[in-house]
């Protein structure tokens, strides 16, 4: 075989090898939809989970967290399809799933109130500008008349009472949403105790169950002291709890 | 006469009180004792003298040097106080008695030596005493001579965890009578102990040939620690000793009255240094399913029944009866059972005796049926360490079969519009849509990897939000400082003179250009006049040319400028006055008069 056959043929294969990764590695988001409905879910687990690494979306969250149901991991999908609402909090598709999921696991209610979603409207940092101009907003219109010797017309007025509110609703989103940043679920695929004491020998002080809503109340190590949905209090491991907001 | 005789008797009076002696004896009663009786240690301090309104300083503790060989322990106060009356003359007495019981360790010759100790600010010195010891005859009685004694009564071993009673008596002899319990402390960090209750129970005895009265306290101990581990106790107790009759040979016995005529001492109790060996649980043998429970137990496990329908509950209780540490006895872990859904259990305890060591211990699980068929409860594994054999002992029960039926509740449809024409859905409707929607659901996959919303990795206040800030902050500074500026000006007359006359300075030129010679001086001195006036901050529109020569001088303007200034008057009233105007050139007056106002 000739030199040129040699160096074309290990071009040939090299180019082979280059185009096959680069079509899992391009698209794992379509791939891992194709493995979904050959009903391979381990690899459409693997490949929703590149797809959201490298690119995260709400519906490579959503498909993600289908995969890991088919995969009897309940709890684990309940996160991912929470961290797709998040995303796109408005899916009501997402929202139905992620309730009959918790069903499922014996959780009952929907966990998002309609002001937690009107909070994710826009996202934290759009919430945090619009208080900022808002505030010097307000700054102003009760500044700038004190300074000119005017009393305020009605147009002042009006810009008194917008501003105000802006405001009052932007520093509201952005506490809720701040409250969504220490919320996280129980990962767990059993019952999970919660202890006393940021250690596993510490007493129980309660359970959480999987899939549970909890929010953070303190830290410590690689312990979260946490309060669920049933108002269970007490630390827990991380490796059994995973925040929405990392 | 009688006064003075008075005076002299009460400053005789007055001395003797104040007179005062100390006397200290120290001695062993007995001072010869046989091997293995007890003696005690006195040391008597007797304070008389004739002021009987002296008071009792207690003494709490001797600095009692040590005798090789010798034991001392228990040491007991007591005092007493006597006054007498003799020829008119009053003395009073008050002796503090220390006992101390002296164990020896040999026979043999045991002295204390002499010593010395502080009371009421004077030094003391307390006699050396001697003990003498001899071996016990053998036909001698082995009678006990000590009065108050405290015991411990405890096994010699016991397995870490495991909860054991022992029992604390206090020894007291028959002629004596307890007063009060005044303290109690326990030596035992390496013990959980529960108890003492506060009642004792009284029994009698007879110890060693003597009768005594005998409290007892039971109380739970659970070691915590493994290793030869400390167990004492010490009571500070006050009795009370009968002096006004010998109850030993009394024939009637004691009497009421002895209580009433006794003495009351304080003493202090300790029990003999106890150890008790704490092993540790056995590694070889232990089984999975152990989790601490030491003693001796039976297990009974049953369902509450033996078929249920699916989303029924059923409870499995397992019965653990026996005697061991049931307060350390956890829920059997039970394996994952397909086909049920459980949770944690409940227990309860009914104990059979007072101190919870024997007794009932009950777990409730709640198992719900996920499918119907024939399912079976887990089995239960539980093993416990029997002391008595020091072995493992595992209990097991098998799994329990349970005959599940589908269940008979019917699935709730979705809400649909009412409609008259359209009747009930049936029965077939309801479970053909109902299932099939969720299933379906949670089959389809989003398509649409469109792109959600921001969420932020770090911290919200990113350099947009500071910078944002910051700039609102320096605009509204500088429009304040600007706004406050123009506001204090306003206020400032100086200033408007000046501004007003910068305005119509600026308007001069432009209104003198373009026109004959009189209307151009007219402006021109006018013009002059508001500069002159800018540059003293005085109005000097109407001044002469002599006042305003005399202000510019006053703020050193040159002399060519005032020449230029007065050489501008004069031509302009020549103009006026004369009507003379053919050497007229605009544009060069124009140009003396601006740079005549520049200088200016």
């Amino acid at each position: 075989m000739s030199l040129s056959l040699r160096l074309s043929l290990f071009y040939g294969v090299v180019a082979l090898a280059f185009t096959a990764n680069g079509l899992t590695a391009e698209n794992p988001f379509q791939s891992g939809i194709e493995a979904y409905e050959q009903g391979d879910y381990k690899t459409a687990k693997t490949e929703f989970t590149l797809a959201v690494n490298t690119n995260e979306t709400p519906a490579a969250r959503h498909n993600l967290g289908l995969a890991l149901f088919q995969l009897d991991k309940p709890a684990q999908a309940v996160w991912q399809l929470e961290r797709a609402l998040i995303l796109n909090p408005f899916n009501k598709d997402y929202r139905k799933k992620r309730n009959l999921v918790r069903e499922q696991l014996g959780l009952t209610g929907d966990p998002t109130e309609w002001y937690d979603s009107l909070s994710q409207l826009v996202s934290i940092s759009a919430w945090l500008m619009i208080a900022t101009v808002s505030l010097w907003l307000l700054v102003g219109v009760f500044i700038l008349p004190v300074l000119n010797d005017k009393s305020a017309g009605i147009r002042v007025q009006l810009l008194r009472c917008f501003s105000l509110l802006t405001l009052t609703l932007s520093l509201i989103a952005i506490g809720l949403n701040l409250q969504t940043h220490k919320t996280g679920i129980i990962l767990s695929e059993e019952t999970a105790s919660l202890h006393a004491a940021p250690a596993n020998a510490a007493p129980e002080s309660g359970f959480a169950r999987p899939g549970e809503r909890a929010h953070v109340l303190d830290q410590h190590n690689n312990f979260y002291k946490i309060k669920t949905e049933g108002s269970a209090t007490g630390w827990i491991s991380e490796d059994d709890f995973r925040l929405l907001v990392e | 006469m009688n006064t003075r005789i008075l005076f002299t008797s009460l400053l005789i009076w007055t001395g003797a009180c104040l007179h005062a002696d100390v006397e200290v004896t120290a001695r062993f009663e007995p001072s010869r004792i046989a091997m293995g009786s007890t003696s005690r240690y006195v040391v008597e301090i007797t304070d008389s003298g004739t002021d009987i309104f002296s008071t009792l300083d207690p003494i709490n503790s001797l600095p009692v040097p040590s005798a090789n060989g010798l034991s001392l322990r228990n040491m007991q106060t007591s005092s007493s106080q006597s006054v007498r009356i003799s020829n008119g003359r009053a003395e009073q007495s008050i002796t503090q008695r220390i006992v101390i019981d002296a164990i020896p360790a040999s026979v043999g010759s045991f002295t204390i030596p002499a010593y010395a100790f502080d009371h009421k600010g004077t030094k003391l010195a307390v006699p050396a005493a001697t003990l003498t010891v001899v071996e016990r005859a053998e036909q001698a009685g082995n009678t006990s001579n000590k009065r108050v004694f405290l015991t411990l009564e405890t096994p010699e071993k016991l397995y870490v965890g495991q909860t054991q009673m022992i029992t604390m008596k206090l020894y007291l002899a028959e002629e004596l009578d307890l007063h009060r319990l005044i303290n109690f402390k326990r030596d035992a960090n390496g013990f959980i102990i529960e108890g003492p209750p506060e009642e004792p129970l009284k029994t009698g005895e007879i110890f060693n040939g003597r009768r005594y009265q005998v409290f007892n306290w039971p109380m739970k101990i659970t070691p915590i620690r493994t290793g030869k581990q400390e167990l004492n106790a010490y009571f500070e107790l006050s009795i009370i000793v009968p002096t006004q009759r010998n109850t030993r040979n009394d024939p009637f016995g004691r009497s009421i009255f002895d209580n009433f005529f006794g003495k009351t001492e304080r003493v202090n109790v300790y029990t003999e240094p106890t150890q008790i060996e704490v092993l540790p649980l056995p590694q070889i043998g232990q089984p999975e399913s152990f989790s601490g429970a030491v003693g001796q137990f039976n297990m009974e496990v049953s369902a509450d029944a033996k078929s249920t329908r699916v989303g029924e509950p059923i409870m499995l209780s397992i019965k653990l009866s026996g005697a061991g540490n049931f307060d350390r006895i956890q829920a059997p872990e039970l394996p994952e059972a397909a086909g049920w859904r459980s949770y944690p259990p409940e227990s309860t305890f009914e104990t059979d005796d007072s101190n919870a060591l024997k007794g009932k211990k009950r777990f409730d699980y709640i198992f719900v049926p996920e499918k119907a068929g024939k399912l079976e409860l887990p089995g239960v594994d539980f093993s416990f360490l029997d002391p008595n054999t020091d072995d493992y002992v595992e209990l097991t029960s098998p799994p329990i079969a349970i005959e599940v039926s589908p269940s008979n509740l019917p699935v709730v449809a979705p809400p649909k519009p009412a409609n008259p024409d359209v009747g009930n859905p049936t029965e077939s409707s309801i479970d053909l849509t109902q299932p099939l929607d969720a299933e379906a659901l949670m089959l389809t996959l989003d398509y649409r990897p469109t792109k959600g919303r921001n969420l932020p990795t770090g911290s919200i206040f990113t350099p947009l939000v500071y910078w944002l800030n910051g700039s609102f902050l320096a605009a509204l500074s500088i429009l304040i400082g600007v706004r406050y500026i123009q506001k204090k000006n306003r206020q400032d007359e100086t200033y408007q003179f000046i501004r007003t006359a910068k305005q119509a300075l600026k308007a001069i030129p432009k209104k003198a250009h373009g026109h004959d010679a009189t209307t151009f001086y007219s402006h021109a001195t006018k013009a002059v006049r508001l500069a002159a006036s800018i540059r003293t901050k005085q109005d000097l529109q109407s001044a002469d040319l002599k006042e305003l020569k005399a202000e510019l001088q006053q703020l050193n303007v040159s002399e060519s400028i005032l020449e230029d200034i007065q050489n501008l008057f004069q031509t302009a009233d020549t103009v006026r006055f004369s009507g003379q105007s053919q050497d007229f050139d605009p544009s060069t007056a124009n140009k003396q008069l601006n740079s005549l106002l520049k200088a200016l």
